[in-house]
């Protein structure tokens, strides 16, 4: 693998951008093709991260250690000088581990499929495709930025994409899908912007500090004993303030020798009238929660998931909401262990409250879109549950049921999209009988419904397997609590099963005679794109291993880097 | 004749003033080519407008390389006093006064593209005249060191911003214009007023005169309501809570290229004065503790005030008048605590936020009807992509969303304040910073609805209905 093979994986789809919006003739059919070229090759790059990522027992652990991060990039972004109270400084910091490359690849494969289905767009070509590429780069960034302020770069430049996306080539009721999409995140990420200005300020970079108090003449030359040095020095308030380098790097903020000693961020603050860091943390639980969407907060997702076009919908549901709970693994987490250990009853109770919600919402919708969006509430509900069991399992469950989620949100909402694009109506109860006349979709339509509501075999049912099992094993979650995450299951069993009877059994009914001449079966295209999304569940179901063997190590480094083990 | 002292202390005079010639250059530039157009508006039979245009261009652009030159002259480190002690210069002066330059020349390029400029019975002479006028006054702002000369060039600006703001002949553009004057005249009253106090407790009206520091506030309590006045004069150029009162209306009235001006230039001036000031007084702790939770409070309504009351505005110009009151509360977080840091987050923020203002009111130029409604900008966003492209993306950086500056200096400012709170952790200051920032997404509301109408609809349009809503939520 090339050195740089992270930066290619962002910077591809924005130069295809480039490229679309400063061409000078209006953009032909090479549009589509040029964006799901890019996307491919962005999923073959990630692929080829994947295969070569490093498994097995002994493999390095990255979370909490920059050093054993694969695929490293590291460059200075910019460093200032704040006068006396120190020296500012950002990295170009992009890396990954166990948490983060089953989701990278899992963005990339949900981003081609989005692409494929973005075929049919004819409304403004340009602009579609030029903001579905730099949609994809945020995407990617995200997950591999190991710079906080790189990080939010990422995480905010996905909303204007996402919002014209919405807004632009919606549904009816776009533009009001579009503004409460944009302001609900828009909050969310504030949140997490406060916490960032207080941490980086509050978090030196050793190396840099020993080179700028200089006890070294470059950061590389930093050992492991400098680097203690200057922390006890730093405790020891010997550094002077203008010598203190501050930095965004995540692991930094991790290790809590590195907090300065006046930080109120720091451990060791005390006697003042608020708990800093019990703050911090709940703000950045909140920001992430926004976007996975955890009730109450999820009130965003029905409405924008309703209006946006179908490609839109499936990278919404497929990869966005996962960037929230990969946001609580990478940073909330193990930057705040402690609070993390004090909210596991709360973040478990929101979990279980927006399994049983979502369920109980998707069972009373008669929209098929609206049901497969609330259903993700209630599957992303999940995540949080195993999250908040922070014991092994359930951190494996909770990255498994995240990818799980990726491809079977995709998956149900191609096959919304599939629907509406033939009558534009998505009413269960405008059809029945779908079976007789359409077999092949319906045989999708059974594959995503099954493995959605956890038969065994498919993903689904892993990624719920897990997150219950570490419920039930977690010390800190009652077990009624967690048997209320046991309900959502039966409750998604019924609102697919019901919605799957109404649909599809019976003999054909459809509201208006004239679309017995518009459901025709499946295009190739379409073929392409449902194959290889239920391929993928059917795989990963049966072999989960694919996807837990490259985070094992990770996870149980995460786990005790919480536990301070 | 004359005897040789009178010559010899004649010539030390000259001598004395000739630096003040080289630091007035830019003024008396400008103060020359304004006469000189009034006296062409009043001698030439026939009004050309364009011939008007190019003299004051070319006179402001004289007159900026008159101050580039006055940057090779007065060296780096060193302040300058010029008349005395009624002005002084430093590096930072030259910047600004670069900056204000800057603003002039995109507003008179501005002015060129608008079709009320181009009128045949524009008194174009007249009109330049005054803006030169304003910029002098500003540029003579930038440099005081002492309250007169404050208080001169402040009444020097109002009073030609007041006759610009009129300049639509309109009875609207003339209402606005009164309120502005009225406004305006009892804000420098209650400058006055604050100022005979100062005057009165110290003996002096130098700004850096050590006596201000020598009065002790603890026995004098009524000294900090007396700053609040003296300072009112300040806060009324910036439109900033409470003196925020008149921008709506002149916003609405004046000719938008005017708009772009005001909204930029009296604000970055009249905030390099107020950062001198602080960071002045602030070598007294007990001023400091006194002036940070001031400054605080009036960023905070400023900011508050600002975004809660645009949300329900319809008109374009009114609306930018109520948010440029609320990036005026950001740009006053600076002076919650004048750090070296906080200094170079102001000259960033300034230059940026002089960009996107100027930006947006080009595009708002471009793209608007004469009404100026919100919902004039429908369908615009398609037939002129470059002017709805840079909208967009101006109204991006006003809220402060990555990968514009924007963002970089909303982060430099807040973190410049969360620095303050971290040595002094008083709860008002926490309250500006998260207030503060997630203002931002009632700002992100107001103008994403303005890039939706400018980009999606094309005729017919429905409003966005969740408004009450979306306050609870904020709330």
């Amino acid at each position: 693998m090339p050195e740089n093979v992270l930066s290619c994986l962002i910077f591809l789809p924005l130069l295809g951008a480039l490229v679309l919006l400063l061409w000078p003739r209006p953009v032909g059919a090479w549009a589509k093709w040029l964006t799901i070229g890019l996307t491919f090759g962005q999923m073959g790059l990630a692929t080829g991260l994947y295969l070569y990522f490093e498994k097995g027992p002994e493999a390095p652990v990255g979370v909490y250690d920059l050093a054993s991060y694969q695929f490293v990039e590291q460059a200075s972004w910019f460093e200032i000088s704040l006068g006396r109270s120190g020296r500012l400084s950002a990295e170009y910091l992009l890396g990954i581990d166990g948490l983060s490359v089953g989701l990278v690849l899992l963005a990339t494969i949900v981003l081609f499929i989005g692409a494929v289905a973005s075929y049919t767009i004819e409304k403004l070509p340009r602009g579609y495709f030029a903001l579905y590429l730099v949609l994809s780069s945020a995407i990617v960034g995200c997950f591999v930025a190991l710079d906080f302020l790189l990080f939010y770069l990422f995480f905010e430049f996905m909303l204007l994409p996402m919002y014209f996306l919405i807004g632009i080539w919606g549904g009816e009721r776009r533009e009001y899908a579009a503004v409460k999409f944009f302001i609900y995140t828009l909050v969310g990420s504030l949140l997490i912007l406060v916490v960032m200005i207080g941490l980086y300020l509050s978090v030196i970079d050793p190396a840099k500090t020993a080179r700028q108090a200089g006890l070294i003449l470059h950061e590389a030359e930093a050992s492991p004993e400098i680097i203690r040095k200057v922390q006890a020095a730093l405790s020891a308030k010997k550094i002077a303030p203008e010598n203190q380098v501050y930095t965004f790097r995540m692991t930094a903020m991790m290790d809590p020798d590195n907090f300065a000693p006046n930080a109120l961020l720091g451990k060791s603050a005390s006697g003042f009238a608020l708990d800093f860091r019990f703050w911090a943390f709940w703000l950045l639980f909140i920001g992430f929660a926004i976007k996975l969407p955890m009730v109450p907060f999820h009130t965003w997702l029905p409405d924008a998931h309703v209006e946006a076009p179908t490609p839109v919908s499936v990278v919404l549901a497929g990869i966005l909401l996962k960037i929230g709970g990969y946001g609580m693994m990478r940073l909330a987490f193990p930057i705040f262990p402690e609070q993390a250990q004090a909210g596991m009853l709360v973040m478990g109770f929101i979990g279980v409250l927006s399994i049983l919600y979502g369920a109980l919402n998707a069972l009373a919708m008669d929209d098929l879109k609206k049901m497969v969006a609330h259903s993700s509430v209630s599957h992303m509900g999940f995540v949080l549950l195993g999250l908040a069991a922070l014991n092994s399992e359930g951190a494996h469950g909770a990255i498994y049921q995240m990818w799980s989620h990726g491809i079977l949100s995709a998956l149900l909402f191609l096959l919304v999209g599939v629907l509406y694009d033939r009558t534009h109506s998505r009413l269960i109860s405008h059809y029945r009988g779908l079976l007789g006349a359409m077999p092949y979709f319906g045989f999708f339509v059974m594959i995503g419904f099954f493995a959605s509501l956890g038969l065994p075999g498919f993903s689904g049912f892993i990624g719920e397997l897990f997150t219950l099992l570490g419920g039930f094993g977690s010390a800190g979650l009652p077990g009624w609590l967690v048997a209320g995450g046991v309900l959502g299951i039966v409750l998604g069993a019924a609102y697919f099963l019901w919605a799957l009877q109404r649909m599809f059994l019976g003999k054909l009914w459809l509201r208006e005679a004239s679309w017995r001449d518009k459901i025709q079966d499946l295009h190739p295209r379409e073929w392409l794109m449902l194959s290889l999304l239920s391929l993928l569940t059917l795989i990963t179901g049966l072999m989960p291993g694919l996807v837990f063997g490259p985070m094992s190590r990770s996870v149980e480094a995460w786990i005790q880097w919480i536990w301070g083990t | 004749m004359f005897s040789p002292e009178l010559i010899e202390s004649l010539r030390q005079k000259l001598s004395l003033l000739s630096p003040s010639l080289v630091g007035l250059g830019f003024e008396l530039m400008l103060a020359g080519v304004g006469l000189f157009l009034l006296l062409l508006d009043v001698l030439l039979p026939k009004k050309p407008v364009t011939f008007f245009w190019w003299v004051a261009t070319g006179g402001l652009l004289a007159a900026g390389a008159v101050l580039a030159g006055a940057h090779f002259y007065f060296p780096v480190e060193e302040t300058s006093y010029l008349l005395g002690k009624m002005l002084r210069i430093t590096a930072e002066t030259l910047y600004f006064k670069g900056l204000l330059g800057i603003s002039a020349l995109l507003t008179l390029w501005m002015l060129r593209g608008s079709a009320f400029f181009h009128r045949l019975d524009f008194p174009a002479g007249a009109f330049l005249f005054l803006f030169l006028s304003n910029v002098l006054g500003l540029s003579v702002l930038a440099m005081s060191a002492h309250w007169l000369s404050v208080y001169f060039s402040l009444e020097l600006v109002s009073v030609s911003a007041y006759l610009l703001t009129a300049f639509h002949f309109e009875p609207r553009a003339g209402e606005g214009s009164i309120k502005y004057l009225l406004f305006g005249a009892t804000a420098s009253a209650v400058m006055l007023y604050g100022l005979s106090f100062l005057y009165g407790f110290t003996g002096t009206l130098e700004i850096f005169s050590p006596t201000f520091l020598q009065v002790p506030v603890s026995k004098h309590p009524v000294l900090g309501l007396v700053w609040v006045l003296a300072l009112g004069g300040l806060l009324f150029k910036m439109a900033a809570f409470p003196f925020h009162i008149w921008a709506p209306d002149v916003y609405q009235s004046a000719p938008t290229p005017i708009v772009a001006f005001f909204s930029v230039a009296p604000k970055v001036v009249a905030l390099w004065v107020l950062w001198q000031i602080a960071s002045f007084l602030y070598e007294i702790e007990e001023l400091r503790r006194l002036f940070s939770l001031f400054w605080a409070g009036v960023a905070l309504l400023s900011i508050g005030l600002g975004n809660f009351a645009a949300l329900w505005q319809t008109h374009l110009k009114r609306l930018m008048a109520y948010s440029s009151i609320a990036q005026t509360g950001f740009l006053l977080v600076v002076l919650v605590v004048p750090s070296p840091g906080g200094f170079s987050a102001l000259l960033f923020y300034t230059t940026v936020y002089a960009l996107m203002n100027f930006g947006l009111f080009w595009g708002i130029a471009k793209m608007a009807s004469p009404e100026e409604t919100l919902d004039c900008l429908a369908g615009k966003g398609r037939e002129q992509v470059l002017a709805g492209g840079v909208l967009v993306l101006m109204a991006i950086a006003l809220v402060g969303l990555p990968p514009t500056a924007g963002f970089t200096a909303k982060l430099l400012i807040f973190s410049g304040l969360w620095e303050a709170y971290q040595t002094w952790p008083h709860p008002a200051l926490l309250v500006l910073f998260i207030f503060g920032l997630l203002n931002a997404a009632v700002f992100a509301f107001l103008l994403s609805q303005n890039s939706f109408l400018a980009f999606f609809q094309r005729k017919k349009h429905q409003r966005f209905a969740g408004k009450k809503y979306l306050i609870l939520t904020c709330l």
